[in-house]
């Protein structure tokens, strides 16, 4: 899928479709232009609201962990990291990825979108 | 290092209000949270009509920036909502719904700290003033320099957000301030979803380009870069 900064933004909200969220992960897995767009849009996100989400390492490990130990989650803590390295506050990505939990809650069979592993899983999952 | 300062959401919330001019939104979001508890106290139970799914995570987002553990953080928002249940009916709209639990959560962060024998916190803690709730202005390790300059960063994103065309204010001030689903923006300002999220990241994108300056270095290039495409594409 090309760069859709307009679905980066939706994303950082909670707020994207169903049919597109699990593309909308994936690219953002592989594309660093749309993970440093989604660091500065969330920059604004904050500004607009007045929030600072200068995250304590504490907190940051707290959300990780958490992300860690749902299942739904296990397999976001590479995107989770990823952005986070982008600037993303963690607090934000928290609600990020809460709907990519819910959609799997809905529909187990999502979990098994290649698309949405991280590239060299699924390339390696096509090989075999 | 983020360019925004610690005002808090309510703050910012209650100056971006007086700015905007268009009230709409101010009555339209009150006139929400008065049906939201006219339905609690008349004992209507529908799950996405409760206060606390539309507030849930504007109150976890207060007591977690002063509790980092999230099991202690989650005890402490339901103790915020069974407050705030019991109140309810007292509740008399001098203020708005949010602010008025945005009180109790931060009083149950208090007690939380005084009953484990602490005091740090405290002090950071947003103090009542009047009907008002000051937030923390100042930590050690701000200097007036520092103060300075996101005095002057609030004032800057309060003007960018004013020479938004009014559509892409009313959606950003109602999504990033008030916390509104899009779905919910799209019912009050009668449009499509789709249009919605549109307006909202090109208010973004609009606000980012006036804030460049403030923006750091990595960022800066980016946005840079991003919005060359952008303008390139259309």
């Amino acid at each position: 899928m090309a760069c859709n900064p307009e679905l980066v933004s939706a994303f950082l909200d909670g707020e994207l479709e169903t049919v597109i969220l699990h593309p909308v992960v994936a690219h953002l897995m592989q594309c660093d232009h749309c993970c440093q767009t989604m660091g500065w849009l969330a920059q604004v996100k904050e500004g607009i609201a007045g929030h600072y989400w200068n995250d304590s390492e504490d907190l940051t490990q707290s959300i990780m962990g958490a992300i860690r130990n749902e299942k739904v989650y296990s397999r976001h803590t590479s995107l989770f990291e990823r952005l986070r390295r982008f600037g993303v506050p963690a607090v934000l990505l928290a609600t990020a990825l809460a709907q990519v939990q819910a959609l799997e809650a809905e529909d187990p069979a999502q979990q098994s979108d290649l698309l949405f592993r991280p590239p060299m899983v699924a390339q390696a999952a096509e090989i075999e | 290092m983020n360019i925004f300062g610690k005002m808090g959401s309510l703050r910012m919330a209650e100056r971006l209000e007086e700015g905007v001019g268009d009230a709409a939104k101010q009555i339209t979001v009150k006139n929400h949270d008065q049906i939201l508890i006219d339905r609690v106290l008349s004992g209507d139970q529908r799950q996405q009509d409760k206060p606390e799914a539309q507030y849930q995570s504007k109150v976890s987002t207060i007591i977690s920036r002063y509790v980092d553990d999230p099991d202690k953080v989650r005890d402490l928002v339901q103790e915020t909502w069974i407050k705030a249940y019991r109140a309810l009916s007292g509740f008399r709209g001098d203020s708005s719904f949010f602010t008025w639990l945005y009180r109790i959560a931060t009083n149950v962060t208090k007690n939380h700290w005084l009953s484990a024998g602490k005091t740090v916190p405290i002090s950071e803690l947003e103090e009542e003033f009047e009907g008002e709730y000051v937030l923390p202005q100042l930590h050690d390790h701000e200097t007036p320099e520092r103060q300075l300059l996101r005095k002057e960063m609030l004032e800057n994103v309060q003007a960018a957000i004013e020479s938004l065309v009014p559509s892409m204010k009313k959606a950003i001030l109602l999504r990033d301030v008030q916390g509104l689903s899009y779905e919910e923006i799209a019912e009050v300002l009668d449009c499509p979803v789709g249009t919605v999220r549109s307006r909202i990241f090109r208010g973004r994108q609009e606000i980012a380009n006036r804030m460049r300056h403030y923006l750091g270095e990595r960022h800066r290039g980016r946005l840079s870069g991003h919005v060359t495409n952008m303008a390139s594409a259309q």
